[in-house]
């Protein structure tokens, strides 16, 4: 068991990134390169506790991923990653039920807050 | 041989993960000066010749090719030129946006002078936000000369005659930016030196490195 993270990005560095940060902090890891593989990861019963998002990619774009999680898996959290920090984005993000925003590139400090937090390990902000 | 040929994926990859942070920047700053969402699409990256780039914009576009065009040189360990084009039409769809939000012109104050006003400072916005991100990012720092326009039409024979004095490769960033009430496309390139693009290849490595 323990806590399993799911780190959807089409950009190989950005997923890196994410991982290079949250690595030694979970149990599990796994990625995804696009929104429509993260889905099948999910359906095939990977369901894991903290997806990390992104918002800009081909295909199936991340606000459309984000609805479908929420939607099909209810208990993910999802935090959401992305270079786009406009204040209308960020609000549909959240009204599509996202457990957390992080700004790319993403702060450490940032990203392991989100997982002691979203462990339970943390306090809710 | 391109030297695009010396840049591995992975390099690539990180090229186009940094265009995409600099172009949050430039929306997040476009948006809050027209009042519109802007909703960014993934950037492609191609690294080129200089001469290979008209051919680029001639396929990747279905037209006459007219552009406004907005020139603007940047100095640092990263340094070269950028050339925001906006095919003509769309600069003017984004002066009608501009001139929406917008009191009334004066008099004295044409059409065509709120169109190259509006273009020259949507490419200070994106020029600036993404050369200054990809820098910061990179550890560096960069001055900018002001953006200068270039009136339209600049044609491919224009394009081609201010890309010949460039030595080197074209790093090619084409973005689509889709704006609340109307689609509006543009061409970011970003020509760099022949000395700055060795130490982008050691600063790209250096910012890989770090993620590990």
């Amino acid at each position: 068991m323990g806590f399993k993270v799911l780190i959807v990005d089409d950009s190989m560095v950005a997923r890196l990134a994410i991982k290079g940060i949250v690595k030694d902090s979970v149990d599990s890891l796994a990625e995804a390169s696009s929104g429509e593989a993260a889905l099948d990861l999910l359906a095939g019963g990977r369901e894991p506790d903290l997806v990390f998002l992104d918002l800009t990619m081909p295909g199936m774009g991340g606000i459309e991923a984000l609805k479908a999680i929420r939607s099909g898996h209810p208990s993910v959290k999802v935090a959401v990653v992305t270079a786009d920090i406009q204040a209308r984005t960020l609000a549909e993000v959240r009204a599509c039920g996202a457990y957390e925003v992080i700004r790319k590139p993403a702060d450490r400090a940032a990203v392991l807050a989100l997982v002691s937090r979203a462990r339970g390990e943390g306090a809710a902000p | 041989m391109s030297l695009g040929c010396e840049l591995s994926d992975l390099q690539l990859d990180a090229l186009r993960e940094l265009m995409n942070i600099g172009f949050g920047q430039a929306a997040a700053a476009l948006s809050e000066v027209i009042d519109l969402r802007v909703i960014l699409t993934v950037p492609k990256i191609l690294v080129l010749k200089p001469e290979e780039v008209p051919a680029f914009i001639d396929a990747e576009v279905e037209m006459p090719s007219s552009f406004s065009m907005v020139e603007q040189f940047f100095f640092g360990h990263f340094e070269g030129t950028s050339f925001l084009l906006l095919p003509e039409e769309e600069g003017r769809k984004l002066a009608s946006l501009f001139g929406a939000e917008a009191a009334p012109l004066p008099p004295e104050l044409e059409t065509g002078s709120l169109e190259r006003e509006t273009v020259v400072e949507i490419g200070n916005i994106i020029i600036g936000a993404c050369v200054g991100k990809i820098a910061e990012i990179l550890k560096d720092q960069v001055a900018f000369q002001a953006p200068r326009f270039i009136e339209a039409p600049v044609d491919r024979s224009s394009l081609e005659r201010r890309l010949a004095g460039a030595k080197d490769l074209a790093l090619v960033f084409k973005t689509v930016f889709h704006f609340e009430r109307q689609d509006v496309f543009g061409f970011l390139f970003l020509v760099a030196s022949e000395g700055s693009l060795e130490w982008m290849r050691a600063a790209v490595d250096e910012y890989l490195g770090s993620l590990a």
